[in-house]
């Protein structure tokens, strides 16, 4: 019984409750952690036991009296006194399961109160906190960087910077502001917001929209000199881990103006094509080739990443 | 003055009247009275008949079981279809004496009849469930579950299963918290559930599979202890389910398609993720299309079994459930106007925006549906919808919507969300608080124009007590708002922010009982210390002398990833601070000492992170040059130079690209100081051998000629670069690359500004680090 295996171990008190149920389950035996002699008979018990005497010790801070033998009945114990003493000693023993069991069901409380305390948190789990969108980034893509170059339409040159805004890699997702300068006299500076698609597990090299054929796509992605014309069509080579691969492909495709989104029509500038990007994660450099129906064909951007001594912050939608 | 016969029956009811034979016929007569007339049902409670009723069934006599079956059948048409009939019965505390009822050996008629009563009773979600809970009565109630036992009553069996029925509803009724579904598993219901669902009686079937979907409702512990049961011909509860959903009632398929849901949720069946998806998901969203109580709860389990699953989002996506969704709500939203009927289908309501929520929570495609479904401007009128559970949703709505930059910048601004957004932060219910805080979050990001109107609306003011509201949930979506608010902003956002806020409330909350509320509040850390010089000088003045750094030294010993990462890169904004900011990192030795720690961490971005305190604290600065040169030869005794050198295998492509910058840092410092800087004499000509080795490497990666190389795809580049002995190992350092020559050139001759000239030259060539 592993209640009894522990008393054994435990203090004075214990101890006399363990005697004690020796002597009521087995009464026909002497023994007591006090006598040395194993033949005795019962009445011999207590006469060999006249040092102790009634006592009191401390346990778990509650005074609680030993009842021992009474040294003034030690020469003459009857077996009325024996049988009082084993009584005695019962109700101590009960005393001390009880004790025993209040401990034992208190520890339960306490897994009990823990278990539920841990389903309780779980139950108020808000349903966006186990898949959170925290920020992601792959070299010089992240939130916060910058890109400067320009953008070559025939001999015209226009310088252009790229704020990116957001990266999502799961969703092969990102997006910036693209400002460009000198486009047209009305706008000084044209902002746009794009948002990117990355070739990758989610969207392959085939456009298939914005006016694109798969002619378009080739004859685009073939300008990349790390484009290989195989990957075109084969599937399996866009599963590729982006972050296996120097250079990310993407297309960029322009929404709106920033500040504000509702205007619409700007003369001498459209945004209403798209870029097929190369994104070099060795240099930070970004290539890109943008397309559009009726836009002279294969104007260049070219862009390389603004280094410096860096600091980053970091925000996460919530 | 006459008596009306309703009156007569009345007075008629009391004990001390009538014989029994009479009191039954008055009951039989009331009851025939008030079937469906609401009016009557009135009038009764007016002339005070519920107390008579309490007194009949209070009765311990057994004998007169006609009469309690009669009272109790009274008793349970008042309660039918009115939640304020239903608060007069258990304002008058009919619902212990009901319970008493349900005495095992008695009249099965009689527990019956309770039973049905009762559940009645519960159907309203505002009567208490405590007295289910107390005493023996739950023992009681589930015993009734028990239809297969030697008990069994020959020609009650009928009753004995419709007994069984209303206990399952009733328990599913009274399965709201944790603690009560704690006790009704461990009353022993959960096997003989499992045999009502095994029955083949479709009543029975349903009524079990209610019970049982409440029971696993966000517990994963019964979840797991019902998935692992076995049904009586061994097989799990997850398949034959499976079959109930194909069932040919609606009622059937909506049962068990939630305790699929539940079971789903609960993580516990993923052996059946693709019929979940295959098979569930469809039915749920035809569902959509039908009417009355199917129609209003299927929304509910849609959103309960997609919300944080991107496959199940984009799968429902793909079933037009968003038009359809949107349709609900725009539709009822106009029965409102025609009708003026509020309140009637509030749950519909609130469940199908819950469903929008949980469908555009993840995909940016999804959203951009919801766009296009033209739903937004109900979802933003919903805002300020009477119904709590309706504004809680549409705000989460909004929240999914807004984890865009694309919407922030759009259509959100469009719909004008952020004044009642604005309304809802005074909201009284925690739900609707947590939800709109939790908005608020993305509006207030530097994407988003809405950003100044909230600002100028007093949205700072708001925080300090938003944090000490004592929600766990609104505070840690308050210091998120703060930290995304100050994102990017400008020096005067940031201090007004921190005037209002205090730095006191920051300390409070970097050391929050909830690590999530630390992370954040260690975010804002860092994103206030950012970019200039200046914001991160009122940070340290703000949190005390010494106290920053004492903060981040103590963050940086936690084992938490997301703790680790921000504090690392609060140290990687300091580093670009002053002087006197570099030299407090340095100083501590701790920090150091972590940092060099996580420079082996297992996380790659744990990794770049450390290795940019490095960049930062290395930077060549020409107005300091003696400075950096101090901050090198410490690191490089600590051991950081030969810990970037290890790095330089890293698979990393990112870890390995900054451990190239930082390298070259180190190397520019020992060409220009030589090889004959203190501390480190008695391995320092190996150091300095591996480390231009290492640049020599560097160089050759980053020229561009040998772009691509490694991938295999360029065969018609290979020729140019034939020599396999790539990377060179010339252990001599002048020979290692022209740029190791002009260094050496100018090395020693002291000129801070010629070396500058030479790095930013070269890294220019590499196409890196120039723009400084």
């Amino acid at each position: 019984m592993p209640v009894f295996a522990r008393i054994a171990t435990a203090d004075p008190v214990e101890a006399t409750a363990i005697t004690a149920l020796d002597l009521i389950t087995v009464p026909s035996s002497t023994s007591s952690s006090s006598n040395a002699s194993p033949s005795t008979s019962p009445l011999s018990v207590s006469t060999t036991d006249t040092d102790s005497s009634t006592s009191s010790v401390l346990y778990q801070g509650h005074l609680v009296s030993c009842p021992c033998h009474n040294p003034t009945d030690a020469d003459q114990p009857g077996f009325a006194q024996l049988k009082q003493q084993a009584l005695l000693k019962q109700q101590q023993l009960a005393l001390l399961q009880q004790r025993l069991k209040e401990q034992e069901e208190g520890q339960q409380e306490v897994l009990r109160r823990e278990r539920m305390a841990r389903l309780q948190r779980l139950r108020r789990r808000d349903p966006y906190e186990g898949v959170r969108l925290l920020p992601t980034r792959t070299c010089h893509l992240y939130p916060g960087s910058k890109f400067e170059g320009k953008q070559q339409s025939g001999s015209n040159s226009y310088g252009v910077v790229v704020d990116i805004k957001h990266v999502n890699l799961n969703d092969s997702t990102l997006c910036g502001y693209l400002h460009i300068k000198g486009l047209t006299r009305e706008y000084p500076e044209l902002t746009t917001f794009f948002d990117a698609e990355i070739v990758g597990p989610q969207y392959t090299f085939l456009t298939r929209k914005w006016d694109a054929t798969e002619g378009t796509d080739e004859e685009h992605w073939a300008l990349f000199q790390q484009f290989d014309v195989d990957s075109l069509y084969n599937i399996a080579s866009h599963q590729e881990e982006l972050r296996d691969s120097d250079v990310v492909f993407m297309r960029w495709k322009e929404h709106f103006l920033v500040p504000d989104h509702r205007v619409e029509g700007i003369t001498g500038a459209s945004f209403a094509g798209f870029y097929y990007i190369c994104y070099n994660k060795r240099t930070g450099d970004i290539n890109g080739y943008y397309y559009h129906q009726s836009s002279e064909k294969f104007q260049q951007l070219t862009l390389s990443h603004v280094e410096g001594r860096k600091s980053f912050g970091s925000y996460e939608f919530r | 003055m006459t008596l009306t016969p309703h009156e007569v029956a009345v007075s008629q009811l009391a004990t001390d009247q009538a014989v029994p034979l009479d009191r039954i016929k008055s009951l039989r007569f009331i009851k025939n009275n008030i079937i469906g007339n609401k009016t009557k049902k009135d009038l009764y409670i007016q002339l005070g008949i519920v107390s008579r009723l309490q007194d009949i069934i209070s009765t311990k006599d057994d004998k007169d079981s006609q009469l309690k079956i009669q009272a109790v059948i009274v008793l349970g048409s008042f309660a039918f279809g009115n939640e304020s009939n239903i608060l007069a019965l258990t304002n008058s505390g009919v619902v212990e004496p009901l319970l008493n009822c349900l005495n095992i050996v008695g009249d099965p008629k009689l527990i019956e009849a309770a039973a049905r009563t009762l559940n009645a009773i519960y159907s309203s979600p505002k009567v208490s469930r405590q007295q289910l809970f107390m005493g023996n009565h739950l023992h009681v109630l589930v015993q009734l579950l028990d239809t297969f036992s030697n008990k069994h009553r020959p020609g009650q069996e009928i009753i004995q299963v419709h007994t069984a029925e209303l206990v399952a509803s009733i328990l599913a009724r009274c399965c709201e918290t944790l603690e009560q579904q704690m006790q009704i598993a461990d009353s022993g219901a959960i096997p003989l559930l499992m045999r009502l669902l095994a029955s083949g009686v479709s009543k029975s079937q349903e009524a079990a599979l209610g019970a049982l979907a409440a029971l696993v409702k966000d517990n994963p512990e019964l979840a797991q202890v019902i998935a692992q049961m076995r049904l009586e011909k061994g097989e799990r509860p997850a398949p034959f389910i499976l079959r109930l959903v194909r069932d040919k009632s609606p009622t059937m398929r909506l049962a068990a398609a939630t305790c699929l849901t539940y079971l789903n949720r609960a993580g516990v069946i993923p052996e059946h993720n693709s019929d979940i998806m295959l098979t569930v998901l469809p039915i749920l969203v035809k569902m959509l299309q039908l009417t009355g109580s199917v129609q209003e709860t299927a929304p509910q389990v849609l959103a309960h079994l997609i919300w944080e699953s991107e496959n199940m989002q984009k799968a429902v996506c793909d079933m037009e459930a968003i038009p359809k969704l949107a349709s609900i709500i725009s539709q009822m939203d106009e029965e409102d106007n025609v009708y003026g009927i509020v309140g009637q289908k509030d749950k519909l309501k609130e469940n199908s925006l819950l469903a929008l929520a949980a469908i555009s929570q993840l995909k940016e495609d999804c959203r951009k549906q919801v766009i296009e479904a033209k739903v937004l401007s109900h979802i933003v009128s919903a805002m300020s919808h009477p119904s709590v559970g309706v504004r809680a949703a549409a705000c989460q709505c909004t929240r999914s919507l807004s984890r865009s930059v694309k919407n922030l910048r759009t259509s959100l601004v469009d719909a004008g969300i952020e004044n009642p957004l604005f309304q809802l932060l005074s909201d009284e219910d925690l739900g609707v608080l947590r939800s709109a805080t939790a908005t608020l979050c993305n509006i207030v990001l530097d994407v988003s124009p809405m950003k100044k109107t909230i600002m100028e609306r007093g949205i700072v003011s708001k925080f300090v007590r938003m944090i000490s509201y004592g929600d766990n949930v609104v505070r840690l979506n308050t210091v998120w708002a703060i930290k995304n608010l100050v994102f990017e902003a400008e020096s005067d956002v940031k201090e007004n922010v921190m005037r209002q806020f205090g730095y006191n409330n920051l300390v409070l909350l970097l050391n929050d009982s909830e690590p999530a509320v630390q992370e954040q509040a260690l975010n804002l850390v860092r994103n206030l210390a950012h970019r200039r010089e200046h914001d991160i000088e009122q940070v340290f003045k703000g949190l005390g002398n010494g106290q920053l750094l004492s903060i981040i030294e103590e963050k940086l010993s936690w084992d938490d990833p997301k703790l680790l990462e921000h504090a690392l890169y609060v140290l990687v904004n300091i580093a670009t601070g002053s002087e006197y900011h570099k030299q407090s990192i340095l100083k501590r030795q701790g920090i150091l000492r972590s940092v060099l720690r996580s420079m082996n961490h297992e996380s790659p971005a744990i990794r770049v992170a450390s290795i940019w305190v490095i960049i930062n604290l290395t930077w060549p600065d020409d107005k300091v040059p003696d400075s950096v040169h101090e901050c090198v030869t410490l690191l490089r005794s600590m051991g950081i130079e030969d810990r970037l050198l290890a790095l330089n295998a890293d698979h990393d492509l990112d870890v390995r690209d900054r451990v190239k910058t930082a390298l070259q840092h180190f190397l520019a410092d020992q060409q220009q100081y030589g090889h004959g800087n203190n501390s480190n004499n008695n391995n320092n000509n190996g150091v300095s051998s591996t480390t231009t080795r290492a640049m020599s490497t560097t160089t050759g990666m980053m020229s561009p000629d040998l772009t691509g190389s490694g991938n295999g795809r360029h065969s018609h580049m290979s020729s140019r670069h034939h020599n396999p002995q790539q990377p060179p190992q010339s252990n001599d350092p002048s020979a290692s690359s022209s740029s190791g020559d002009a260094h050496g050139g100018s090395g020693g001759a002291g000129s801070a500004m010629d070396t500058t000239h030479i790095v930013t030259g070269r890294s220019g060539a590499g196409g890196g680090h120039d723009r400084r």
